[in-house]
């Protein structure tokens, strides 16, 4: 489930630990919980001894995984057309990521985070040939997917990635001490 | 003993001219920068960002992302050049030369013309900072921060009302180069930060630190298509919070041709942008409706007619819901 060939397919399915933290109900839940905020620099938390256990493990390398495929795209094997609309439709189902109110507090923030990036992740990889605000000039290739996968969802709940463009498309003309970014193509 | 005497004398005051040579050859940086006080504080900043030479890694950081670049600035008396170098995600790069600015992007081999800004870090100002002072207080601390191993002179910007965020920076007490700068929300929260991590002032430059290691033979060179327009002639009416003046009025287009209106909103530090769009069914039901937030962006979404607006900027989420509301388009009034 944790070697590096599953992310085709754990993106797809849950893998256990994502699952049991989305239920809350995993026993090994507060080892993750600290191993996630550990991982995310958390200095309140020591570096739990579970790790060096055999499911604390797994958890490190999963969490690890993700973190290399979240920096490092080319990573990630390609997905298909079938896993674009099964993740859309689990979007619709989604409440909406885009505006928590607050994050959740202590340790719960790490996983938080843990959690969040990856969906936001996918999300980008696919939108990015659903609906894209591209304020530039975008090669030929990409329109036709563009129509072709649009007719296979309408969410009616705000996509992240249409924010994340037009947030692209104000840095772009303005924004305090601004970072130079581009949205070519729709993903960071 | 005598001649051992003599000879220290003459290592001593050997020593003692060469400390002073040594001490006059490092004036220039070692003095304090006498700072100004108010607005003209933040215009010696604008200026050092310009003026000065130097080579360094600034990090950006807003909500959970962090994003790290490489920049090297060379100023020779007339010419500046820049470049600026993505660390962190996909490669871009951004080779400047005076107000020409192009962004490189490998994975699509495409050159892109940019708009050049006053404002891209360690910059700050977008437009002329003279009216800033009416919606702004800017304080000079006495105290030093630190940062990148250097110290810097703290400024506060503090907003007078309720319209925009305030600022922290803090600036490098020799030179005023900005090392730091954040933005401070109403209840104390910082909304996002960008400073260096490392800096090397008047660094050795060579012609290779300023060009790009990509090969851009055959790339593509892109011109985004943006056509000033004037709205108000179109008919429509947006009432700019006090202190905002729209700085930039242009027409683009999203990818399938479909044309986007977008409003700049300034007050010299913060800024908005209004997105005006023709209001389509699919496209538009997947755009943030009410107010959402994004990193340190805020946003508001609302339908207006037959047109879909999207409000956003970094600034409180109460001025854009105000902008948002207050918008109206008035299309018989466009002849006027």
């Amino acid at each position: 489930m944790t070697n590096s060939t599953s992310l085709k397919t754990t993106s797809t399915d849950m893998p256990a630990p994502l699952n049991a933290f989305a239920t809350g109900q995993s026993p090994d839940e507060t080892t993750a919980l600290a191993i996630s905020a550990w991982m995310d620099g958390d200095e309140q938390v020591d570096l739990p001894q579970h790790v060096f256990k055999q499911e604390g493990q797994q958890t490190w390398a999963l969490y690890h995984l993700i973190g290399d495929a979240l920096r490092t795209p080319e990573l990630v094997a390609p997905v298909g057309q079938d896993f674009q609309a099964k993740l859309f439709k689990a979007l619709e189902q989604e409440p909406a990521l885009l505006a928590p109110a607050a994050m959740p507090t202590p340790v719960k923030a790490g996983l938080w985070r843990q959690y969040a990036m990856p969906s936001f992740a996918m999300a980008a990889a696919v939108a990015a040939v659903v609906w894209v605000a591209r304020p530039f000039l975008i090669p030929e290739s990409s329109t036709a997917r563009v129509d072709q996968i649009a007719s296979v969802s309408t969410p009616a709940l705000a996509n992240p990635v249409v924010v994340r463009d037009y947030v692209a498309a104000h840095r772009q003309l303005a924004g305090p001490a601004a970072v130079r970014q581009v949205s070519f193509g729709g993903t960071q | 003993m005598r001649r051992r005497f003599l000879s220290l004398c003459m290592t001593a005051a050997l020593c003692a001219v060469v400390g002073q040579a040594w001490a006059q050859s490092q004036a220039p940086e070692m003095v304090a920068k006498s700072w100004p006080s108010g607005v003209q504080a933040l215009v010696d900043i604008q200026r050092a960002a310009y003026e000065l030479n130097y080579r360094g890694v600034f990090t950006y950081q807003y909500g959970n992302s962090m994003q790290s670049s490489r920049v090297t600035h060379v100023f020779d008396g007339k010419d500046v050049r820049e470049r600026l170098e993505v660390l962190d995600g996909k490669p871009r790069e951004y080779l400047r030369v005076n107000e020409d600015v192009i962004a490189l992007i490998p994975e699509h081999q495409t050159i892109l013309r940019e708009r050049r800004r006053g404002d891209w870090f360690p910059g700050l100002l977008l437009s002329d900072p003279k009216g800033i002072e009416t919606y702004y207080s800017i304080e000079l601390k006495q105290e030093l921060g630190r940062v990148a191993g250097r110290n810097c002179r703290v400024i506060d910007i503090l907003p007078r009302d309720q319209n925009r965020y305030g600022y922290r920076l803090c600036a490098d007490e020799q030179t005023g180069l900005l090392l730091r700068a954040r933005t401070i929300a109403e209840d104390v929260q910082m909304v996002e930060q960008i400073a260096f991590t490392q800096l090397t002032m008047n660094p050795k430059v060579t012609e290779a630190m300023l060009n790009t290691s990509w090969s851009t033979e055959g790339w593509a060179t892109v011109t985004p298509v943006e056509k000033p327009i004037d709205l108000y002639a179109l008919g429509w009416r947006i009432p700019a919070p006090p202190g905002y003046v729209a700085t930039l009025q242009v027409a683009r287009l999203f990818a399938d041709d479909t044309p986007v209106n977008q409003v700049v909103l300034s007050d010299g530090l913060a800024t908005i942008s209004i997105f005006i769009e023709p209001y389509q069914k699919e496209r538009s039901d997947i755009h943030p409706r009410g107010a959402a937030r994004n990193g340190s962006v805020n946003i508001y979404g609302v339908q207006v007619g037959n047109f879909w607006l999207t409000v956003l900027g970094e600034v409180p989420a109460g001025t854009l819901e105000q902008i948002a509301k207050a918008v109206q388009y008035v299309p018989n009034s466009a002849a006027r």
